[in-house]
C-alpha cells in the first residue's frame, strides 16, 4: 500500500469532525461482516447502499467505547478511523467490536476504496451542513416558524385586492406580529417575507444540487485517483474560486 | 487563437498538482507566472491591457476593455454615472428588456441603483428594473433596502439566479464591476495592515515593491524578477504614477480590468452561455471609456488620507440620496461576489469566440515568448 493512498484518507478524515456522543452509524461489509466506516451522517449511509454490498447499524457508540485501549480504534480517537489497513479490520460481535486480520490484498483494496469514498462523502456533507446551518435559525423550531410565515405570506399575496383581507390577529398570527413590530402593513410584511423566502429557497436548491452532484460523482468513482480529482474539484468550488 | 478569460485556480493553483505539472511541461514559464497569483489573488485572469507585461497565455483584450486614449471628459463622476444609467435604460427600452442589477448592498451596486432611481420615474422603475439580492445584501445596507428597494422595486429576486438570467433573453445583466479598478486596489489594504495608512501616500519605490512581494512569495528566488516585471507596467503608464496608492491603483486598473469584467460570466449556465452577447445582454456599469478617462485624469485625488475614505466620492453621492450618515462615515469595502459564485462550477477558459470550456487548456493557447521565461 502506498503512503499516498493512506494520506488521502487521513487528510480527508482530519477535516471532518466526528462526534462519538452524537448519532453514530456503522457501515458493514456484508460479505465479511467487517466494519467499513463510522459516520455521523445518515446521508453517507444512504449513499453507501447504492454502491456497495453493505449493511448499516445505528448507534454503535457503546461498543466503540468498550474497545480495549490498545486497539486500532478507541473511543477517544474514533474520529480518526485510520486503521493499519495492512493488518487490522474491525468486526462487530454480539457484545463488542473485535479486531480481525484482513484476509488478502483484494479485500484490503476493496476496503480502502470504500473507506475513502465514505470519508469524502462525510467531508462533502459536513461542508453542506455548515452552509445550511448558517441559513437557518438555531432557536428550536425556528425553521417551522419560517415555513409557516411563508405560507401566510403566500396566502396574503394571492388574495385578490377585491377580497377583503381579514385583519384579525389570529388570521395570520406570524405575519401580523411581524407587521406590528415593524409598523408596516400586512401586505408589506408579506412581501418582505416572500423575498427572504425566495432567497432561502434558491440558495437551498443550489445547495441540494451540489449535494446530489457530489454524491453521484463519489458513488461512481472507481479509484482513489478519481476520488482525489473529485476532492480537488470540491476544494476549488468551495474555497478557491472565492479568493478573488 | 486566444482567450478572453481563464480560471487561474484550475490552471495554476497547487491543488491541481497533476494538471499544473502538465501545463508547466507544455509551457515552462507558467511556473514563474503562477507566482503573480500569490501576490494578487488566487482566482483572477491576470492580463495587462497596457501591453507592458507579456504573459504566457494568449489573451485577447476585448475592444471595450482596451485602455482608452486620454481625451477630455466634460462630466464629473456623478454625471458620468447618471449618463451611464440613461444609456442602459435606453438600451433596455429599445430592446424591450429589463435591467437586472446584481445588488450586494455595497458601495458600487448601491450607486448603480441610486443612478437609476434618480433618472427614472416610479413607473419606469417598476417596469424596467429588477434587483437581484441575497440575505447579505439586505444586511449590508439595511436602510437602503427599507427606504427604497422594498417600496420602489416591484421585481426583487434572489441573486443566486444570475447564472440563468441571460438565457431567458428578457434581461440585461448589470454588475458593479469596474468601480474598484477606477478607485483603487484591495492590495493596498494588505499593505496598510502590514505597515500603516500613511504608506499610501509615500513615494513608490522598487525596494518597497520587493519587500511587499517577499511577504507574499515567501522569499521565492523569482521575487526580484517579478518586481522588475511589475515595475515595467508602471514605467509604461501614460500618466505619472508616483505614490504607493497610485502604483497599486494602476496595476489593478491595467491588469485586472478584463478579469473583473469577465469573471461573473465564467459561472453562467449553458443556456446563458449560448445567449451571451457582451455589452448587449451583459455589461459592467463602471466600465465606460469616459469613466476610465475620468479616473486616469483624477488619479492623484482618488483616495483621501485614510483607507476609510476609499470611494468617498461614491459614498457621498449615495448619502445625498439615502441620507444614511452611518453608511457614509463607516462603510468599508467588502468583497461580495464571493457569496454568489462560491460552490458553483466555473469554466476553465473562454475563447475569443465566446466558447466555454471546462477541460484542460490546449497547448496552442500558451506561448513561451513572455516576461516570465
Amino acid at each position: 500500500m502506498s503512503n499516498k493512498k493512506l494520506s488521502f484518507y487521513g487528510h480527508i478524515r482530519k477535516q471532518v469532525p466526528f462526534f462519538l456522543n452524537k448519532k453514530t452509524h456503522a457501515i458493514f461489509d456484508r460479505d465479511t461482516g467487517r466494519i467499513l466506516f463510522l459516520t455521523n451522517y445518515i446521508d453517507t449511509v444512504n449513499a453507501f447502499k447504492y454502491f456497495a454490498n453493505t449493511s448499516h447499524l445505528y448507534n454503535i457508540r457503546k461498543k466503540v467505547r468498550a474497545m480495549p485501549p490498545n486497539s486500532s480504534l478507541t473511543a477517544n480517537r474514533a474520529y480518526n478511523f485510520s486503521l493499519d489497513l495492512s493488518q487490522g479490520g474491525l468486526k462487530e460481535t454480539d457484545n463488542q467490536i473485535i479486531e480481525t486480520k484482513v484476509k488478502n490484498m483484494a479485500e484490503q483494496k476493496k476496503f480502502r476504496i470504500l473507506r475513502n469514498k465514505a470519508a469524502l462523502l462525510d467531508l462533502v456533507y459536513s461542508h453542506i451542513s455548515s452552509i445550511r446551518a448558517a441559513m437557518f435559525g438555531s432557536v428550536y423550531g425556528q425553521q417551522i416558524v419560517y415555513v409557516l410565515k411563508h405560507i401566510e405570506a403566500i396566502h396574503v399575496l394571492r388574495t385578490s385586492q377585491d377580497d377583503k383581507l381579514s385583519s384579525e390577529p389570529w388570521s395570520f398570527p406570524f405575519l401580523n406580529s411581524y407587521a406590528n413590530l415593524k409598523k408596516i402593513s400586512l401586505e408589506q410584511a408579506a412581501r418582505e417575507v416572500q423575498i427572504k423566502a425566495d432567497i432561502s429557497i434558491t440558495k437551498l436548491a443550489e445547495n441540494e444540487e451540489l449535494r446530489l452532484k457530489y454524491t453521484a460523482l463519489i458513488v461512481q468513482a472507481g479509484t482513489t485517483q478519481e476520488l482525489l480529482d473529485i476532492y480537488y474539484q470540491f476544494e476549488k468550488e468551495f474555497k478557491l474560486y472565492g479568493q478573488l | 487563437m486566444s482567450l478572453i478569460y481563464y480560471n487561474s485556480v484550475d490552471i495554476l493553483h497547487s491543488t491541481s498538482t497533476l494538471a499544473l505539472q502538465k501545463y508547466i511541461t507544455q509551457c515552462p514559464s507558467l511556473d514563474n507566472f503562477k507566482k503573480v497569483f500569490n501576490f494578487f489573488a488566487a482566482n483572477m485572469a491576470f492580463c495587462d491591457r497596457s501591453g507592458a507585461i507579456k504573459i504566457p497565455i494568449n489573451m485577447q483584450i476585448l475592444d471595450f476593455c482596451k485602455l482608452p486614449a486620454i481625451n477630455s471628459v466634460n462630466y464629473n463622476y456623478e454625471e458620468l454615472c447618471l449618463e451611464r444609467a440613461k444609456q442602459l435604460f435606453d438600451r433596455a427600452k429599445k430592446g424591450n428588456k429589463k435591467i437586472a442589477v446584481l445588488y450586494s448592498g455595497g458601495i458600487d451596486s448601491t450607486l448603480i441603483l441610486v443612478s437609476f432611481f434618480k433618472i427614472l420615474t416610479a413607473a419606469e422603475i417598476q417596469e424596467y428594473i429588477t434587483v437581484l439580492l441575497s440575505e447579505e445584501s439586505i444586511l449590508e445596507n439595511p436602510s437602503f433596502y427599507k427606504k427604497h428597494l422594498i417600496g420602489l422595486v416591484k421585481d426583487i429576486r434572489p441573486s443566486y439566479i444570475f447564472r440563468h438570467l441571460i438565457g431567458t433573453n428578457r434581461y440585461i445583466l448589470v454588475t458593479g464591476e469596474g468601480n474598484d479598478q477606477l478607485f483603487g486596489s484591495a492590495i493596498i489594504r494588505k499593505l496598510i495592515l502590514s505597515k500603516d495608512e500613511s504608506v499610501m501616500h509615500a513615494k513608490m519605490s522598487k525596494k518597497l515593491l520587493v519587500s511587499q512581494l517577499k511577504l507574499d512569495l515567501k522569499d521565492d528566488p523569482f521575487t526580484e524578477r517579478l518586481a522588475e516585471i511589475l515595475w515595467k507596467n508602471k514605467e509604461a503608464a501614460p500618466i505619472e504614477i508616483s505614490t504607493v496608492f497610485e502604483f497599486y491603483w494602476w496595476l489593478n486598473f491595467s491588469c485586472k480590468w478584463q478579469s473583473v469584467y469577465m469573471r461573473v460570466l465564467a459561472y453562467l449556465d449553458e443556456d446563458s452561455q449560448k445567449n451571451l452577447k457582451l455589452e448587449e445582454n451583459y455589461t459592467a456599469f463602471f466600465t465606460t471609456s469616459e469613466m476610465q478617462i475620468w479616473a486616469m485624469k483624477n488619479h492623484h485625488h482618488l483616495i483621501g488620507k485614510k483607507w476609510k475614505n476609499y470611494k468617498q466620492l461614491c459614498k457621498e453621492i449615495i448619502f445625498k440620496f439615502n441620507d444614511d450618515r452611518d453608511y457614509l462615515d463607516n462603510k468599508l469595502k467588502l468583497g461580495s461576489l464571493v457569496n454568489i459564485i462560491k460552490n458553483k462550477p466555473s469554466a476553465t477558459y473562454i475563447t475569443d469566440e465566446i466558447n466555454y470550456y471546462y477541460s484542460s487548456i490546449p497547448n496552442e493557447y500558451f506561448n513561451n515568448t513572455n516576461d516570465f521565461v
